[in-house]
């Protein structure tokens, strides 16, 4: 029974991506450009930091190679959000905001999970292709450190998706939330896109606690350099908590939720 | 008969906040009915009347604010996902089809949510397919689709499933005569073959007509009529009308009740003029549920 209830789970989620990846083959052109110009966009972004750091080589004891590391591993937890999870954020404010959620709470799975995992956007995966390269050519990761690499990626996934949770609930408490949250999320990425070494004391206190930021610009080079167990198990407490955060944020909003009679289609 | 639908003393009522006042709506007030197995059911009333936020408190889309509701001896709030296996809904003006895709992989992609094995999954797919006659629209990207083609693919999309319980919000809004027919069709032949109870919401009197048996009618939230579709024609039809047309063109219309004497009015009307036709009609479904709507259930 466990295992045929884990097999349909599976089938399901199985499905889902498949629907979801035929959805945007079918728009084939629109998928390359959109994969294309987000590997040129990330690839470009760098260059003015090349620029920077060709000239003063090392800043507060950050190399290019760190900075590489740091952009490389940033798209790629972006990127898991947003090819797998694109569901949380905005579609999922919207959803809320219009009162469309229906459609998700008259099927028998889980409304959450369902939700975040129903949208994808084809430039994750240009993010993710640029990101591999980033990280391969920073040189900073060895068969002895990748098993942090692959800690700190699920750690920025768990906080990009966390994060984009919290902001599209936001409107089940706050109505006409949805813009604000969109700018606050930019705000976060922004926040994630400056190399580390520029935040020092309470700056740098809060971009690895109250708002997470540094947990996956900062402390990820930090621990590919020289790994420590605390600092390790701290950014596990903070993607734990704010992934755990957001799921129950979500589902006591939830019961504040209002149906509408919008007319629309699925996108 | 077993009752598939019970409600009992459901309300639900909604706080509105406009600037400094919070202004307390009461959406729906004690609503109490039993449906039977099998049954069609019209739950109709003007707009605003509370049927949607019925349907959707009924399909756990909303929690109650007061009363209490079993569909199929489940509780919508307490049991949302294991009764979701077991009921559809169609609600006209939302779709659950993906868009830029033929609407076979949406019925694939529901097949799975609903934990339905693949081969059973497509046997019966193919057999809605064939009853709704989609077999080459199924193939076409949905957004190719006309209105009433793409509602026919909604409808199996629901049924997939085989769910004993259907929730149709206005299944035939915005088609045209044709497609409506068609659907009414559809759904009649699902209800005789498959048992499917249906509890319907719709401002068309032909969807009414045509396929339901019984009428819910419902008015500021409230409960005012519970009656069979055809005791309303019987007990409602309060008047009928002699309407002469006279050898000038001219015509002469005579209101009379259902019990009078229509030689009276035949011969007040004939009376004046040499007449060249003479009919006698009687008012429409939507005219005495028009005035059921003004009167509160009452004519």
């Amino acid at each position: 029974m466990a295992v045929n209830v884990t097999y349909a789970r599976f089938r399901f989620w199985g499905r889902l991506y498949q629907t979801i990846f035929r959805q945007m083959m079918s728009l084939k052109i629109s998928f390359a450009l959109r994969v294309l110009f987000m590997i040129m966009n990330n690839l470009i972004m760098l260059f003015g930091w090349f620029v920077v750091f060709n000239t003063f080589k090392i800043i507060n004891g950050w190399t290019f190679p760190d900075f590489m590391f740091m952009s490389g591993l940033i798209v790629i937890s972006f990127s898991i959000w947003s090819v797998f999870f694109r569901g949380a954020g905005i579609y999922m404010a919207r959803l809320i905001e219009y009162g469309d959620l229906d459609t998700y709470l008259l099927y028998p799975k889980n409304v959450l999970l369902h939700v975040i995992c129903g949208q994808s956007d084809p430039a994750g995966l240009g993010d993710l292709i640029s990101g591999i390269i980033l990280v391969t050519a920073s040189g900073l990761v060895t068969w002895g450190n990748i098993g942090i690499l692959l800690f700190c990626i699920l750690i920025g996934a768990c906080l990009f998706v966390g994060f984009n949770i919290i902001l599209g609930s936001l409107n089940f408490y706050v109505k006409d939330c949805t813009d604000f949250g969109e700018r606050l999320f930019y705000f976060f990425l922004n926040m994630t896109g400056y190399p580390g070494c520029i935040y020092d004391g309470v700056a740098k206190l809060i971009l690895i606690s109250v708002f997470p930021a540094g947990v996956i610009s900062i402390l990820p080079v930090e621990q590919m350099h020289h790994a420590d167990a605390i600092t390790l198990l701290w950014m596990g407490l903070i993607g734990s908590v704010v992934l755990g955060g957001s799921i129950l944020f979500f589902y006591i909003g939830l019961k504040r939720y209002e149906s509408g009679n919008k007319i629309g289609v699925k996108l | 008969m077993v009752a598939n639908i019970i409600v009992d003393n459901l309300s639900k009522t909604f706080f509105i906040k406009n600037c400094q006042d919070l202004r307390r709506i009461e959406a729906v007030k004690s609503v109490s009915f039993k449906i039977e197995e099998g049954e069609c059911v019209a739950f109709i009333g003007p707009n605003g009347s509370g049927k949607s936020t019925t349907v959707k408190m009924l399909t756990s889309i909303l929690y109650p604010s007061a009363g209490t509701a079993e569909i199929l001896g489940m509780n919508p709030w307490q049991e949302r996902r294991r009764l979701m296996y077991h009921i559809g809904a169609v609600f006209g003006q939302r779709s659950q089809l993906w868009y830029h895709l033929p609407a076979y992989h949406s019925f694939k992609l529901i097949a799975a949510i609903y934990d339905i094995p693949d081969k059973k999954a497509k046997a019966w797919t193919d057999e809605l397919i064939r009853r709704f006659d989609l077999n080459r629209l199924a193939e076409k990207p949905v957004r190719t689709l006309s209105l009433g083609e793409r509602m026919r693919c909604e409808i199996v999309a629901s049924l997939i499933h085989r769910p004993s319980v259907l929730f149709l919000d206005e299944p035939t809004i915005g088609l045209d005569v044709e497609a409506k027919a068609l659907i009414r069709t559809l759904l009649s032949d699902l209800v005789r073959q498959e048992g499917t109870t249906i509890l319907m919401t719709s401002h068309d009197t032909g969807d009414i007509e045509q396929l339901c048996s019984r009428v819910l009618m419902i008015n500021h939230g409230c409960l005012i009529l519970d009656t069979t579709v055809s005791d309303i024609k019987q007990n409602f039809l309060t008047q009928k009308e002699i309407i002469v047309v006279y050898e000038d063109g001219t015509t002469g219309v005579k209101r009379i009740s259902v019990g009078q004497d229509i030689h009276d009015g035949i011969a007040a009307l004939i009376s004046r003029k040499t007449i060249r036709d003479i009919r006698v009609t009687y008012p429409s479904l939507e005219e005495i549920i028009r005035s059921l709507y003004a009167h509160g259930g009452k004519v």
